[in-house]
């Protein structure tokens, strides 16, 4: 789950790096250049010796509009052009050309031209005459120096770089110390055997042995490699084209000798970290397209042309591949100061330290929250057990004030036998007083008083259960007849309120295991509180329904009141002991009616009414028949 | 114990209403109460009272306060709408005060607290029995007043609310704005259809019959 959600978060934010890298690449205004006639910015035409296709083209090219972003609002116009110049080495090439960028560019003022690379050097500079015999030139380039006859033209300037070869070499023996040769892999066009010309009197300056493949051909450039000598490291300076003139792409080129090669293999270029080399110090050609572009603008506004060479520190970066590192037992702690290691095992901890914190504190904030959850929980439960031993307590006390309150309807129940006792025995007196007593009338009389006397004791053993403290006793019992004789308990209190109690309550009996004592205990709380929240009801509209039905395997009993009904926070607190909404209540009605229904597996749900009051409904399971 | 037939002078027909809901209840305070010489109907509900009792028979009602479906109060309110209102007995439990003070002033001519002692209940039925019977005789008496009254023209009528505030004729005749011999007539004619002959007898009638005299003009 874990790891999962780190995957997710991984691929957010590389497709939000890839966006912003994608947005960031989009050449600015591209297709946007005005027609050149009517711009008064300096039109600038660059031509490349490679294909555009070439990857550190492409970097190049985004130098130079990053330069010209720079530039502000008098920036450049670039124009760029490619030569293509190792796969078209033909002459007549050159020509056509020639011919193609002078018709292309026929209507166009151009202000500048800079030919990059040596083999756009030498074609700027046979055809300068011809074709901008008065515009100015910048040579530029990036490997070697600019040719001599080049700079020797007439309003011409030059920016070349050092190679680097020297401070790339060095990186190379302070990460295998051990290194004896360099084993050099290069292309077979002229650029390249100049290029690894230049390498190799650099390693030999380096002190060390220089080295070349033999092979001419791709299988056997990676059998070569695959046997190279124990000391030596894979210097990958090109070989674009093979011996049967095709074009390999130099990352598949890089990518085939580096995971076949059995010694470590570097490169010059920067942007081919990646493809299997293990890096160093190497040359950044966003950079290097900056500081041309740069270096462009300042040609356009100088009158005398200049010849620079850049440092080689100025396009330099330090990279390396944290999986090269790994497979040549390379410790990143040696790495020289500066350095980005890029492609690492994603370890958690380096690329996610700040997610990790943030989840980290979330774990431990939740473990806290479970354990006080848990601690908690076993209080609560020990608080069960204690409160199961003072339920029926509880439940008493509560049973004693539900009385309280009922005792007007003791008296007035016990009135009424009492009255009728009273009345019998007087009028039979009366009668034999008088000498009218007929035998008949008198037995008919005695037999009445009896019959009083048998309600006032059952109204008395009534009253009595309820107010005696009494441990939980299920028996099979009707609740259809509970709710009966809890409404006559309550009768009197509902008249004296004004409270007219409606109950649709069957005959037919309704069987359920339960206490009979602290279920009717449930319903004089309901009917009561029901009454309780008709206090601002007009009298005429008060009135309590009382309805009692079987519903599939359980029996539902529901008490609606036409009081204000319940307001939100009240309904969630309801049930909690010492929730009370009247002034002199205690809170406990509610929670014993909860109590007692958990007791019996029932429940217990309050909601408000079509009629603006509250209705509590409890159900109870209905006893299985054997 | 003492019996009513003997002491108390009854209505010829008269009826004790006994309104309770519980039947052992209905059934012993009938039994008393037919034993002490008393014609007694009882009823199960206020609704059955108002459908089955006699309008224009003298009586009185004996009532309990609390009544399944509207309260004794409420019963109390539609008897006295009645022309003639018979008088009411409460019966209550103990603890009503409030409700008793409201009958009490609502007219009710006892209230009883339960269980009642025998003589206490025949005496107050005695009571209301002897109270029902002056109520009646006022009535009638009232009655024939308003009927006699009512045969007044529109004219004599305002002629015998100023005679009925004190002024003489002379006053009279020039309020109204007419001769002093025109309400000789009128006067006349008043004392003969309300059959008196003095001021002072229009004017019980007057007080009677609920007729303001005319604010003497100064």
């Amino acid at each position: 789950m874990f790891a999962v959600r780190l995957q997710v978060l991984a691929v957010l934010l590389a497709s939000a790096v890839w966006l912003q890298a994608a947005q960031d690449r989009t050449p600015p205004a591209a297709g946007e250049e005005p027609a050149a006639p009517l711009t008064s910015n300096p039109q600038v035409l660059v031509i490349f010796s490679d294909d555009s296709s070439q990857s550190w083209i492409r970097q190049l090219t985004d130098g130079f509009y990053v330069a010209g972003a720079e530039g502000g609002p008098n920036a450049p116009a670039w124009y760029f052009e490619y030569l293509d110049a190792v796969r078209f080495q033909d002459a007549r090439q050159a020509d056509h050309f020639q011919t193609a960028i002078r018709e292309k560019y026929r209507d166009r003022r151009l202000d500048l031209i800079v030919p990059v690379g040596s083999n756009a050097i030498a074609f700027a500079t046979r055809v300068r005459e011809e074709l901008w015999r008065d515009v100015p030139v910048l040579f530029a380039s990036y490997a070697g120096s600019v040719r001599g006859d080049a700079k020797a033209l007439r309003n011409a300037s030059s920016l070349s770089f050092e190679s680097g070869y020297g401070d790339a070499l060095a990186t190379v023996k302070d990460l295998f110390p051990d290194t004896t040769t360099i084993v050099v892999a290069a292309g077979i066009s002229a650029v390249e055997r100049a290029l690894e010309a230049d390498l190799g009197a650099a390693v030999t300056r380096a002190g060390l042995t220089f080295s070349d493949l033999s092979a001419t051909t791709m299988a056997g450039a990676l059998e070569e490699v695959a046997q190279l000598p124990q000391h030596a490291v894979l210097f990958i300076a090109g070989g674009q084209v093979d011996e049967r003139g095709s074009v390999i792409p130099t990352w598949q080129l890089c990518d085939m000798m580096s995971s076949t090669a059995n010694r470590p293999a570097v490169m010059l270029g920067a942007q081919f970290l990646g493809c299997g080399i293990v890096g160093g110090l190497m040359r950044d050609y966003l950079k290097v397209g900056t500081i041309i572009g740069e270096r462009a603008a300042v040609a356009l506004s100088r009158d005398r042309p200049a010849h620079e060479v850049m440092p080689f520190q100025a396009i330099a970066t330090m990279k390396f591949d944290a999986r090269q590192l790994l497979r040549w037992h390379v410790d990143e702690a040696r790495l020289p100061a500066g350095n980005v290691v890029e492609f690492g095992e994603p370890s958690l901890w380096r690329d996610h330290r700040r997610e990790l914190l943030i989840v980290l504190a979330g774990l431990i904030v939740q473990s806290a929250t479970i354990a006080a959850l848990l601690y908690e929980r076993r209080a609560r439960q020990k608080a069960e057990v204690d409160s199961r031993r003072s339920f029926a307590l509880a439940a008493h006390v509560d049973r004693r004030a539900a009385m309280a309150t009922l005792t007007g309807s003791i008296a007035h129940e016990l009135n009424q036998p009492l009255s009728s006792i009273l009345h019998n025995a007087e009028a039979a007196e009366m009668l034999m007083t008088s000498n009218r007593a007929t035998v008949e009338e008198l037995r008919d009389i005695l037999r009445d008083i009896r019959s009083e006397d048998a309600r006032a004791s059952q109204i008395v053993q009534r009253h009595r259960a309820m107010l005696r403290q009494h441990e939980l006793e299920k028996r099979p019992i009707d609740i259809h007849a509970v709710v009966r004789e809890s409404l006559q308990l309550i009768a009197h209190d509902a008249a004296a309120r004004h409270v007219q109690i409606e109950a649709d309550v069957p005959q037919m009996p309704c069987i359920v295991v339960g206490d009979q004592i602290l279920l009717q205990q449930v319903l004089v709380n309901l009917v009561l509180n029901a009454m309780d929240a008709m206090k601002t009801t007009p009298p005429g509209r008060r009135r309590v329904t009382v309805r009692s039905a079987v519903d599939g395997d359980a029996v539902e009993v529901s008490v609606a009141d036409r009081g204000p009904g319940l307001t939100p926070d009240v309904s969630s607190r309801l049930f909690q002991p010492f929730m009370t909404t009247k002034p002199d209540g205690v809170g406990i009605g509610l929670a014993i009616v909860r109590s007692t229904l958990d007791a019996h597996r029932g429940t217990i749900h309050a909601g408000n009414n079509g009629e603006g009051g509250a209705t509590f409904r409890f159900t109870l399971p209905l006893a299985v028949m054997a | 114990m003492t019996t009513p037939s003997a002491s108390q002078p009854l209505a010829p027909g008269s009826i004790v209403h006994v309104v309770d809901d519980e039947e052992p209840t209905r059934k012993a305070m009938s039994r008393l109460l037919g034993a002490a010489g008393f014609e007694v109907r009882t009823y199960g509900s206020g609704d059955d009272f108002l459908a089955r009792f006699e309008r224009h028979t003298p009586g009185c009602v004996v009532l309990d306060l609390r009544l399944p479906g509207g309260s004794g109060l409420d019963l109390q309110t539609v008897i006295a709408e009645c022309d003639n209102p018979l008088p009411i007995i409460f019966l209550t439990g103990h603890g009503e005060v409030r409700d008793s003070v409201r009958a009490i002033q609502r007219g009710a001519i006892d209230f009883l607290i339960k269980p009642v002692d025998g003589t206490v209940l025949l005496d107050a039925v005695s009571r209301a029995l002897a109270q029902d019977s002056a109520n009646r005789a006022v009535r009638t008496h009232l009655q024939d007043v308003r009927e006699r009254y009512e045969r007044l023209t529109a004219r004599e009528r305002e002629v015998f609310a100023h005679l009925i505030s004190g002024q003489l004729n002379k006053q009279v005749a020039a309020d109204l704005g007419i001769s002093e011999r025109t309400i000789k007539l009128h006067r006349a004619r008043i004392f003969d259809k309300l059959q008196t002959d003095s001021i002072a007898a229009l004017t019980r009638i007057a007080i009677d019959l609920g007729v303001d005299p005319v604010r003497a003009t100064p």
